[in-house]
């Protein structure tokens, strides 16, 4: 068991030396950041996003401070993917 | 144009006597936003409503009923001037469609039960037997209903106080007939035997006649209650093409009447004399002399109590300048003056001098501030919309409309860049402003013509059409193709990404230097402390981020601009520095600041946080941070939201037309019609993708393959035209609300909503 753990560290780690191509590359790795970003994002707007529709609801004045307050999670996705973009 | 308005305050004095005459040209003038008066001038009460105003409010809700009933909209009928009988008529039409409209209720209660008799009786026709069989029996229990016939069959079988039984099944429906067991009473057998399972009883309806003679017999009633109703509607509809225009036009003048017979409840009035106060733009005070005069002649006295200066809070003083121009005006009033006194004499003295109430300042109504009217240049006036959507400014700061104009629209364009989606928002933009009537819609469409005339521009600087770029398709056009988006080339996003900075380094202390100008309101050291702070604070950290060893160095051995630790496009005279010498972008040989300017930097924005925290307190340091230097950097999403829309466009392209890559690296799209080989200028191309286009050699499969390209084509570039909007104009949006405004703005003024009404009915 432990040897086949230790095999499997060797194969993940990449360690030794190992031919194939390795198991993510780089731009497999900008697109998990993006997407791990993009989720994150979408789970702030998602809870915003439905306390700005109840406070619109309540008074339509509140629709631009419900619609920049919605997006201001979306600092998040932008700044990953800038990041990839210059770290690529 | 960066300030609203000149606003005056005015008063206007005379006897009740000339009240309503003076309300009507008021009215008429529509220029005259009306102070309320707060009952605090003793002897001073507020108005009382005309005489006739509850007649006429009544009126009023007549001819509304009869507009909702009548289901009449303003823009049904043409303007047209009122008749003088107009109350008899109203009457008749009233009298009329109240008829009518009972009628018509009636014979929809009278449909509705033949509908719901229809819906009973149904079943019974499925079932096939004459209704009058169905009841009326002494020794036998019948009940029809729908249920399953086997469940009903077990059920009756068992059920020991039922002696014998038949079903007649039709459908899912059933009809049971039995007779009790020995000596019972027939009544409700079958009912209780039933209880246990799902069975759905009809009530039988109380005819004689076969269940299809019923049916047609109620579809024929029917059909002739239907006859009634759309009669009913047809003359309703007649009366409302013959009589809607009177009916809006009498709303009209009715409106009117009652908004008038309201205005004294914001007057001050005694027994006999009344005082109206309001604001009104400086420049239309002469006209609003001249048509008091001419309505009323001399019996009120008009006078200009201030003229709203930019720079005080509030607190309107009867001292105020009235330029000297205004002379004869002034002289005017103090004719006025006299003779108002001899006419009225208990009501100058609270006028003019508020004697009586112990206040210097000659004005009957609390301090407020001036309503605001918004004035900008013609183009700029549809963002002023943007402006309000936070907040109407107040009168005495700056108005930012002209800075969002100059910057939302360009910097929309330059992250959408590219002339087919341009001249999609134009269109879509101009759509709007033709088809809507609404003010903000059709603000919202002249923003988007704007937005998407920069985008063209931006889009022929991109060299892009829907993605492609011109010169893909062989056509060179000058200046075409002189900024690229960076989407296959890594150098123009590290420009756009300094670039990006820089605008919003500018933006920011744009938005400093208004707030620097707001708060001097509150005195130059409080300007200095809360504003001009942040201005060293942000400025100084900056100019010490892009000074660099290799612009010159003071020798003292330390690297004091931390030059190794800046990314290297950033500053410096490496290959990679943008500023410096790009291949793409003009030479400017900008190596950053020399090491003596970036510590005078670094001071400056140690002194600048010093004041913060002296002028703001905790909270300043707090935010030190995100004012200094997060705000800036948040202008990057700039160039994310340019790269995204680009790729997205990319990326559409690349599904439907297939690319080959270039051994530079660059990918050419193979679309139909131009030879990739010939644009590249080369044969040594491989490819990368095959385009949906070009998916098959048999005819079925590329035709397969057309359509799907088709479809992914229009949808695709749909989507990103969509979300093109909600990316670059929100994420603009709130460039400019959270990062701007948050410098400077307050809002909370008082909109302009002068005392008067826009007739679209009537001719005056």
């Amino acid at each position: 068991m432990i040897e086949i753990g230790a095999a499997l560290t060797e194969v993940v780690l990449q360690n030794g030396a190992v031919e194939e191509s390795p198991f993510l590359t780089d731009y497999g790795a900008a697109a998990i950041a993006v997407g791990l970003a993009a989720l994150a994002s979408g789970y702030a707007e998602r809870g915003i996003g439905a306390a700005a529709v109840g406070a619109v609801a309540e008074d339509r004045d509140m629709l631009i401070p419900g619609i920049i307050l919605t997006v201001l999670p979306e600092t998040l996705v932008i700044f990953a993917l800038l990041i990839v973009i210059l770290a690529l | 144009m960066l300030r609203p308005e000149q606003m005056s305050k005015i008063s206007v004095t005379g006897s009740k006597g000339v009240m309503p005459t003076v309300i009507e040209t008021i009215h008429e003038l529509n220029l005259v936003h009306l102070s309320d008066y707060d009952g605090t001038w003793e002897g001073f009460e507020n108005g009382n409503p005309m005489e006739g105003a509850d007649n006429v409010s009544e009126k009023l809700v007549t001819v509304r009923a009869l507009e909702s009933t009548l289901d009449l909209s303003a823009d049904d009928v043409a303007p047209g001037t009122l008749v003088d009988d107009w109350e008899a008529r109203l009457e008749r039409v009233r009298t009329r469609v109240n008829e009518l409209d009972d009628e018509r209720s009636e014979v929809r209660e009278q449909l509705r039960q033949v509908e719901e008799r229809l819906d009973r009786v149904g079943p019974f026709a499925e079932l096939g037997i004459d209704l009058d069989l169905l009841s009326g029996y002494e020794h036998v229990d019948v009940l029809v209903g729908e249920g399953a016939p086997e469940e009903v069959d077990a059920v009756l079988d068992n059920a020991e106080e039922i002696g014998a039984y038949e079903t007649f099944t039709g459908g899912d429906i059933v009809a049971i007939v039995a007779s009790p067991a020995e000596g019972d009473e027939p009544a409700g057998i079958i009912d209780d035997a039933l209880v246990g399972i799902e069975f759905n009883r009809y009530a039988v309806p109380d005819t004689e006649k076969s269940p299809q003679e019923y049916v047609s017999e109620l579809e024929e009633r029917k059909a002739t209650l239907e006859d009634e109703l759309d009669a009913t509607d047809a003359e309703l509809g007649e009366i409302k093409l013959e009589e809607g225009g009177f009916l809006l036009r009498i709303e009209e003048e009715l409106r009117i009447e009652a908004q008038r017979a309201d205005a004294p409840l914001q007057f001050a009035t005694t027994r006999r004399a009344f005082i109206a106060e309001g604001w009104i733009p400086s420049g239309e005070y002469d006209e609003l002399v001249t048509s008091l005069n001419d309505a009323v002649g001399d019996s009120v006295e008009i006078e200009e109590l201030e003229r709203a200066e930019y720079d005080r809070h509030g607190a309107p003083t009867h001292s105020a300048p009235v330029p000297a121009e205004e002379g004869g005006v002034v002289g005017d009033e103090e004719d006025t003056d006299e003779t108002a006194a001899e006419e009225d004499g208990e009501k100058p003295k609270a006028a003019t001098d508020g004697g009586t109430a112990n206040r210097d300042d000659g004005a009957v109504t609390m301090d407020e501030d001036p309503p605001v009217v918004l004035d900008n240049l013609t183009p700029a006036k549809p963002f002023e919309m943007m402006v309000q959507m936070v907040s109407q400014p107040k009168y005495r700061e700056l108005d930012p409309t002209l800075l969002v104009f100059l910057t939302f629209p360009a910097a929309f364009g330059f992250m959408i860049g590219d002339i087919g989606y341009g001249i999609l928002y134009m269109a879509m933009g101009w759509a709007c402003w033709k088809f809507f009537d609404s003010d903000a819609m059709s603000a919202i469409g002249s923003i988007a013509v704007w937005a998407g005339g920069f985008t063209v521009f931006f889009g022929y600087l991109f060299d892009d059409i829907f993605g492609v770029h011109m010169a893909d398709l062989g056509l060179y056009l000058p200046l075409a193709g002189s900024l690229s988006k960076g989407i296959q080339t890594v150098e123009w996003v590290l420009l756009w990404a300094v670039v990006s900075v820089i605008f919003g380094l500018v933006h920011l202390n744009i938005g400093l230097i208004i707030g620097f100008i707001n708060e001097l309101d509150h005195g130059l050291k409080a300007a200095i402390f809360e504003k001009f702070s942040w201005i060293l604070a942000l400025n100084g950290l900056f100019i010490w981020i892009f000074s660099h060893q290799d612009a010159g160095t003071l020798g003292l051995g330390p690297d004091l601009t931390a030059a190794e630790y800046k990314p290297p496009f950033l500053v410096g005279s490496g290959e990679e520095a943008v500023l410096h010498s790009s291949d793409y972008f003009m030479d400017l040989g900008f190596a950053g600041f020399p090491e003596l300017v970036g510590v005078i930097g670094l001071v400056a924005f140690l002194v600048g946080f010093v004041m913060v925290a002296v002028g703001e307190g905790i909270a300043g340091v707090a935010e030190t941070p995100a004012w200094a230097f997060g705000h800036v950097l948040s202008y990057l999403r700039i160039v994310a939201v340019l790269l995204a829309k680009g790729v997205m466009a990319f990326v559409v392209n690349l599904l439907v037309f297939g690319a080959y890559e270039a051994p530079n690296g660059y990918m050419y799209f193979d679309i139909p019609g131009v030879g990739a080989e010939t644009v590249a200028g080369t044969g040594d191309l491989s490819q990368q993708f095959v385009g949906l286009i070009h998916l098959g050699d048999g005819i079925a499969l590329s035709a397969l393959g057309i359509i799907l390209g088709v479809i992914v084509f229009v949808v695709g570039h749909i989507v990103v035209l969509l979300l093109g909007i909600t990316a670059a104009g929100i994420q603009m949006l709130r460039l400019e609300y959270v990062e701007f405004f948050q410098k400077f703005y307050e809002g909370g003024g008082e909109e302009y909503e002068p005392f008067g009404d826009d007739r679209t009915h009537t001719a005056d």
